[in-house]
């Protein structure tokens, strides 16, 4: 019975933090009237008007695919770059690792909003603004500055023997990179890549300053319902459900490779 | 072998990297866009690009852009994003020159910056003129046509022209023998009376740091007798009448609910539409959630009256502006006469638009079907801009800060007032900075 | 750390010796570093340099008469001296210090029960991410909404409770008095995200070796002894990982201050980069505001760089 109190610890814990989200779920499903009655209703009469609203009227389908496909490209470079990035850097000695690191770090902790204007300008000067590419370059700075400060511990965590033995047997340091690190650092490599995902699909300031129509995605979207003539909360409840129930749908099917339990017993 | 693994790898990312910017290369052409006038036989084609916020009148305006279409042949690319967003891409497509949006929403308070410093607003009236087009300007109240000028120019055609009204309800009011106040006084007098906490409570503000506090306290400031700034532009927000209207404030707060100190003008409607308080003082674009069945507890039972007094109430009008570095300005200008043509304005009313032009809002038939607009007829002329000046986000940034303050508790009014004033005075010292 | 040495010995008398081992070992290393480099030196090194040359010219962005003029520190010299940028400096320490401590302890008991999860765990753990995968934007608009005093639903529970309203322990909206404005935004903050604290811990938890939780075994350490003795120094460096983000993170908080309090009641929620927003997206001066960034950016590092340094050598003596 001990055995599966921090089960019920569990439930307990995540169902107090989800109270909130039910209530946005709610909230999306209700009329305007209905959202603002007080005492907080809990049971009501539900209606997909705000969902229809949002995607049909706001064309919010083509802002799901724009953002869609900003977040997998840019975290698909920011993995390459970073995997590489931090096994090099873990991997290697020399004195200004710790330097190096910090730089890493340091890209990740510029504020975008500061970084906006500058980057506004390179993109007029390149007639890129509101192209796919612009917005993914910049995603992918401080997707791949985590990704490297993140992986690096997860690399770290990999025992070197394993790769001693590879690299002994006549292994290349990048087979050895690629064969042995990454599969056992697959873990960290799915967690990053959720959040690398996370953060693209819900960055604001370079979204908001690099795209006019073609490429709005989300977050920038979702402004349009914060309105002079009053917030439309039900709607933006909806959009909000839409947007985090695929990055739940993804993190459910990771699950295996995030928790994984590593058993470095076999290896040795 | 390792030598060439890492040879491939730089070489990768150096193809990533000029992929990315030669990918970004956008097919946009740079055109020179031309400032003189081009021959008015040529027909406005093309398509332009219109940068918007959402409210239920301009929703409704793009869902009839398709009918414009048709008609013109010119193609409308839409842009709509959140308000606060909206302000700032404008000024950096002005500053950056690249003409991106063809079409914007500006308000009297822009003018200081988009005119005066960054001189990217098409005077409209000269380029009608230009064109051989008349803007039809005599059906637009000469007040409201100040509101968007600058320097004797018009820079921007009126779309809705926003008021600040009196918003009561008719049944209360009924019941205890009232009538909307005419005078400030008697304002404070109603809501007072009218002050039951258990049910009803009698006015609200808008006490949010930000705009709303700023505006709700203008229309007192001026119905005090009290100025921004006198005739040598020096500011004056320390006056006695000054402190006075931020403690008419203070006062109202009483007979309001408790969370009035944050109201924006969103709660300040929904409060009001849900019936939670017998007066306010709304901004006439929310007049949609009053009318709407699925969002107001109150339809049918409420009216405008004007601000009370006889002073300047506070315009919070918009209209549509031209960008001076538009690619395609005749197409722009077709689509702004369109878009606050008597016809289209007309279509919006049912949905509680602040129509702009004389022929509507004085058309008897009208005013019977849509009982606002005879309130906002009287009240329209007492309508200004605040303020012209190009400082105006930081002007209303520091006052309203203070002045939440002191709504809040944590500061006297006088000693708000004052450090507004000090404040004010650095920003024009500064010109602009901290 | 011994290990280490080992191998490195191990290796030494694998290898062939060659006297330039070192550096031929290290080239392809340094290769794998360089395309991230590269990548950020590209799109993060120009507009960086921009904002280092823009916070030493007195400019108005909005206003290009005014011409942008060479005044070397003068900004920096403005911003030190004025008082809102060091209250907006206490107000964005005091939520971070709040908030990621918070974060940390929960997190760190969470993943601790995730971990001993016999069942559920995989919906569990991707319902529980939800907050930190929401939009902050939403996050924001969320909280702003159920906090609100009138139709809130967290203040109207309060209420029930009395520990709000006008016969409560907190007799004013939660939003209408500093520290309650203040707390209120930490409680955001730590409810978005204190899932991402424990999935970064969690992942930690199952990359944990073996080896020294079987000899505790068999030195017979008790639960206590044997979570805080080894667990957590193993631990040691996800938690730094996770730590210095969050730090990085909120002391750039934005989204949820904007849309909750907009810097109110009167100033006293206005963080380090709602000012900077504020002077360089609103007032777009952008001098003044570049040159307060990078002092916030600067004090960040340093504080990241302290706890890094600290933490590592903790973890490097166990």
């Amino acid at each position: 019975m001990g055995r599966w109190l921090p089960t019920l610890g569990a439930f307990v814990v995540v169902a107090i933090f989800l109270i909130p989200v039910l209530w946005t779920i709610e909230t999306s499903l209700k009329t305007r009237i209905a959202a603002w009655t007080m005492p907080p209703q809990w049971v009501f009469r539900p209606s997909l008007e705000n969902y229809r609203a949002v995607l049909f009227d706001h064309g919010f389908i083509t802002y799901l695919k724009n953002s869609l496909i900003v977040a997998v490209g840019a975290t698909a470079v920011a993995l390459t770059l970073g995997s590489l990035a931090a096994y090099g850097l873990e991997r290697n000695r020399f004195r200004g690792k710790q330097a190096l690191f910090f730089v890493f770090l340091f890209a990740y902790m510029v504020p975008e909003m500061a970084i906006a204007l500058p980057a506004y300008l390179l993109a007029v000067r390149f007639h890129a603004i509101d192209t796919y590419w612009v917005l993914i370059a910049m995603h992918a700075t401080f997707a791949t500055a985590f990704a490297t400060w993140m992986l690096r511990g997860f690399f770290a965590d990999v025992p070197r023997e394993v790769e001693e033995c590879a690299l002994a047997d006549g292994c290349t340091r990048w087979g050895a990179f690629f064969r042995v690190a990454l599969p056992l650092a697959a873990p960290g490599l799915v967690a990053t890549a959720v959040f690398c995902l996370i953060f693209s699909w819900n960055d604001f300031p370079y979204a908001l300053v690099l795209s006019t129509l073609h490429v709005e995605t989300l977050p920038v979207a979702v402004g349009q319902l914060k309105t002079p003539a009053g917030t439309a909360w039900g709607q933006i409840m909806a959009v909000t459900v839409i947007a985090f129930t695929p990055t739940v749908i993804f993190a459910f099917v990771v699950q295996r490779w995030l928790v994984r339990g590593l058993s470095f017993g076999a290896v040795k | 072998m390792r030598r060439s693994s890492r040879t491939l790898l730089s070489g990768v990312a150096a193809v990533l990297v000029i992929a990315a910017i030669v990918g970004g290369c956008g097919s946009s052409s740079s055109s020179t866009s031309s400032s003189s006038p081009s021959p008015s036989a040529a027909k406005p084609s093309g398509t332009i690009t219109f940068l918007v916020s959402s409210t239920p009148t301009v929703d409704n305006l793009l869902k009839q852009i398709p009918t414009f279409e048709k008609q013109t042949g010119i193609k409308v690319n839409v842009a709509n994003i959140d308000y606060d967003a909206m302000t700032q891409k404008e000024t950096l497509d002005l500053r950056s020159k690249t003409g991106q949006y063809d079409v914007f929403w500006v308000e009297g308070t822009f003018l200081g910056r988009y005119v005066g410093q960054l001189h990217g607003l098409e005077p409209l009236d000269t380029y009608a003129a230009s064109q051989g087009v008349n803007l039809g300007l005599s059906d637009f109240p000469s007040r409201l046509i100040q509101n968007f000028s600058m320097n004797g120019h018009l820079y921007a055609m009126p779309f809705e022209a926003t008021l600040m009204m009196q918003a009561y309800r008719t049944d209360l009011y009924t019941n205890a023998g009232l009538s909307p106040a005419t005078t400030l006084s008697a304002y404070l007098a109603n809501t007072a009376k009218l002050n039951n906490p258990s049910n009803v409570y009698g006015t609200e503000i808008m006490g949010q740091r930000g705009e709303p506090i700023f505006y709700e306290w203008l229309n007192w400031l001026w119905g005090r007798g009290g100025q921004l700034f006198d005739s040598a532009g020096n500011p004056t927000i320390d006056s006695p009448q000054a402190v006075q209207a931020l403690q008419d404030l203070i006062t109202l707060s009483k007979s309001a609910p408790a969370g009035t100190v944050n109201y924006g003008w969103d709660q300040a409607a929904t409060s009001f539409a849900q019936g939670n308080v017998s007066t306010a003082v709304l901004f006439s674009d929310q007049t949609n959630g009053l009318l709407d069945k699925t969002a107001s507890k109150v339809v049918g039972q409420w009216a405008y009256a004007p601000f009370p007094g006889t002073m300047q109430t506070a315009f919070g009008g918009y209209s549509w502006g031209m960008n001076a570095f538009s690619k395609n300005k005749p197409a722009a200008l077709a689509f702004i006469q369109w878009a606050t043509s008597k016809q289209v304005l007309t279509s919006l009313l049912p949905l509680g638009s602040s129509p702009p032009r004389i022929s509507i809002q004085s058309d008897t038939a009208l005013q019977a079907k849509y009982p606002w607009l005879k309130a906002e007829q009287a009240a329209a002329p007492r309508a200004v801009v605040p303020t012209s000046s190009p400082f105006y986000f930081q002007f209303v940034d520091t006052i309203s800060a203070d002045m939440n303050a002191a709504l809040t508790g944590s500061m006297t009014p006088q000693a708000a007032m004052a450090d507004a004033q000090k404040k004010w005075e650095n920003i024009i010292k500064t010109g602009g900075g901290l | 750390m011994t290990e280490v040495t080992t191998s490195v010995s191990l290796q030494g008398r694998r290898r062939p010796p060659a006297l330039v081992s070192g550096l031929r070992r290290r080239l392809p290393l340094l290769g794998f570093i360089l395309p991230a480099v590269v990548y950020l030196a590209v799109f993060m090194g120009y507009p960086f340099v921009y904002l280092v040359h823009h916070s030493l010219l007195h400019e108005n962005y909005a206003n290009p008469a005014e011409g942008s003029h060479f005044i070397g520190l003068g900004n920096y010299s403005v911003v030190l001296h004025s008082g809102i940028f060091w209250q907006s400096v206490l107000v964005t320490a005091v939520f971070a210090a709040a908030a990621v401590s918070i974060e940390l302890v929960l997190g760190l008991c969470i993943a601790l029960l995730l971990q001993r999860t016999i069942a559920g765990r995989r919906i569990l753990i991707a319902l529980f991410l939800i907050p930190s995968m929401m939009m902050p934007i939403a996050v924001g608009l969320m909280w702003r909404y159920m906090l609100d005093d009138g139709y809130g639903m967290v203040s109207y529970y309060l209420k029930l409770v009395h520990i709000l309203g006008p016969s409560g322990l907190i007799a004013h909206p939660l939003l209408a008095r500093p520290w309650t404005a203040l707390a209120s935004l930490v409680v955001t903050d730590v409810w978005e995200w204190t899932p991402f604290m424990a999935l970064i811990i969690l992942a930690g938890l199952e990359s944990l070796p073996i080896e020294p939780f079987e000899a505790a075994a068999v030195d017979g350490a008790s639960r206590w002894q044997e979570f805080w003795q080894i667990t957590l120094p193993l631990l040691n460096r996800a938690i730094v990982v996770a730590l210095l983000i969050r730090i990085a993170d909120a002391m750039r908080v934005l989204d949820i201050v904007f849309v909750i309090t907009g810097g109110g009641p009167g100033n006293s929620t206005v963080t380090a980069q709602l000012l900077s927003y504020n002077i360089g997206f609103g007032a777009f001066q952008t001098g003044l505001a570049f040159a307060q960034v990078l002092l916030v950016l600067s004090a960040t590092v340093v504080v990241c760089a302290l706890i890094f340094s600290r933490v590592s050598r903790e973890g490097a003596a166990a």
